[in-house]
């Protein structure tokens, strides 16, 4: 069996974020936030929430190390910065201790009298949104692949990596399909590279989740990124149907046409590796 | 009621600081409580060592009794000083499990209580004559429902049923010299799994007496990948005369 290795300090997994930050990620949602903007709320959010899930009374347990690729006309590079600049894969706890800020923001929340009342959260900012240039997806996959393949060297009896990868539109320097099957088959003692896709979109097309073949999908973009995209761990697949996906045996880890909720949804699902002790 | 053995290894058995799993005795030693603290909680070892210490002083579970709980485990952090990140994992709450058991010697009568996936499991012999509340190996894979910090996750307790439910009463002049073992879910699934394949190693966890003797079964067990990695703590008690065992961690 694979993917079924417990997660703990000794022995944690990576999540490793690859974003898309070309020109069309500048592209409003429904929301009235760019794709861009949407993108990197989410993938904060995310880093918030993982370290949220490693913080104990006595501190912030290593379980996790996670980077973020961005990719776009600045060509490709780490999408952390300041001290969390100099690697690509940053234990939590670091992560933690470095956000680029620390921002206040509003929310509303039952006061316990049936009233709601608004209070001021801390919503500390990572990654910052940015939209311009090519899509340089290749390249960004193969940097994502030569992080991976250290990072399996150097835990090979941990759970596997997860690469989240987040575009909106076709690769722009080449086929990626190549260096995609090369990311998926690094492993670890305990399964391969677990990678999984979600194609943003602002147009309002009807999402496509989680499918199992590629003949429903409607052109041959959406079916290169289904082809480039794992089988789901039955664990993940049984906390997308949990959320509600109809998911089955055969379903990849890929959404297409994403509009805000499932990108929420995509993030929060590719995250939940195994147990946690 | 006597114990035999009560005692407990951790998911990393070189920090048991670590070890989230929590017992306590009442003063008469005639009521057992034990808790699980869940992995992914902010600080479940309190929670679970409230829990048990309130148990054993008090076994009137209820609306009041739970309400105390969760303003005493309020009580112990100033949540205005922590940072962002010990908010939010604050927020989310602590949960636990919470097992008891109470013997009254004048009815032979043993009173278990349980909510969560900790278990009993009675044994004559190597027999096992009643698991509770869970009897077989492949519930332990589903998700427990558990005591939390968060009061609006508790409503299950107030829920009609919750009383018949989370309560079982043994008439134990029925099992004579049975053993009852208390333990947290890993343990407890293994033993339930034993129990129907190789009912012979019950033997071995009857056996144990020192804590060194439960680190080395779980650790083994661990290592042979039938064992899940986890805080596992077991309470081997009996209800006929004798004597406690000799150096129990926590009597």
């Amino acid at each position: 069996m694979s993917h079924e290795a417990q997660i703990s300090r000794t022995s944690p997994t990576a999540f490793l974020f690859v974003v898309d930050q070309s020109g069309s990620m500048a592209d409003r949602m429904s929301s009235g936030k760019s794709k861009a903007e949407f993108v990197s709320d989410a993938l904060n959010r995310t880093l918030m929430n993982l370290i949220g899930r490693c913080t104990k009374s006595e501190g912030v347990r290593d379980y996790f190390e996670v980077g973020v690729i961005g990719y776009g006309g600045r060509g490709v590079g780490n999408g952390f910065s300041g001290s969390l600049g100099s690697r690509i894969l940053n234990p939590v706890s670091a992560i933690e201790q470095n956000p680029v800020r620390v921002e206040d923001r509003k929310r509303k929340m039952d006061d316990g009298a049936g009233g709601i009342i608004e209070t001021s959260v801390k919503f500390p900012v990572w990654f910052e949104p940015r939209s311009d240039g090519g899509t340089p997806m290749r390249e960004a996959l193969t940097k994502a692949a030569e992080e991976l393949a250290a990072w399996c060297d150097a835990h090979p009896d941990s759970y596997p990596p997860t690469v989240l990868h987040v575009t909106d539109g076709e690769s722009g320097d080449g086929d990626p399909e190549e260096i995609a099957s090369n990311v998926a088959q690094l492993r670890t003692n305990d399964g391969s590279v677990v990678v999984l896709n979600i194609h943003v979109s602002s147009l309002g097309g009807e999402p496509i989740k989680f499918p199992s073949s590629e003949s429903g999908l409607p052109d041959s973009y959406a079916k290169l990124l289904f082809r480039m995209s794992s089988p789901l761990p039955p664990h993940i697949a049984g906390f997308a149907k949990e959320k509600g996906h109809a998911v089955s045996a055969d379903s990849r880890g890929f959404m297409f046409n994403a509009e805000a909720g499932e990108i929420v949804d995509f993030f929060d699902i590719g995250t939940r590796a195994s147990q946690l002790r | 009621m006597r114990a035999l053995f009560v005692g407990s290894c951790a998911k990393e058995p070189d920090r048991p600081e670590g070890n989230e799993d929590a017992h306590a005795f009442s003063s008469d030693q005639q009521r057992l409580a034990l808790s699980d603290g869940a992995s992914e909680s902010y600080d479940s070892k309190l929670w679970a060592n409230l829990l048990v210490r309130k148990f054993a002083d008090d076994p009137q579970f209820g609306p009041e009794w739970m309400e105390a709980a969760v303003s005493a485990y309020h009580s112990e952090h100033d949540f205005a000083a922590m940072s962002w990140s010990q908010q939010l994992a604050s927020e989310r709450g602590c949960f636990a499990t919470l097992l008891a058991v109470e013997h009254d010697a004048a009815t032979g009568r043993a009173t278990l209580f349980g909510v969560g996936d900790s278990v009993a499991v009675l044994v004559v012999g190597r027999e096992v004559v009643r698991a509770w509340p869970l009897d077989d190996p492949e519930r332990f894979k589903e998700r427990p429902t558990l005591l939390s910090t968060l009061r609006e996750h508790n409503g299950f307790t107030q829920a009609l049923g919750f009383d018949a439910a989370s309560r079982l009463d043994l008439d134990l002049r029925s099992f004579p010299n049975s053993t009852l073992m208390c333990m947290t879910d890993a343990l407890g699934e293994w033993t339930l799994r034993m129990a129907g394949e190789q009912p012979e190693r019950l033997s071995d966890l009857l056996a144990i007496r020192r804590e060194e003797e439960l680190a080395a079964l779980v650790v083994a067990e661990r290592a042979a990948r039938r064992m899940r990695i986890d805080d596992s703590t077991l309470a081997i008690l009996r209800f006929d005369e004798g004597e406690d065992a000799v150096g129990l961690p926590h009597p």
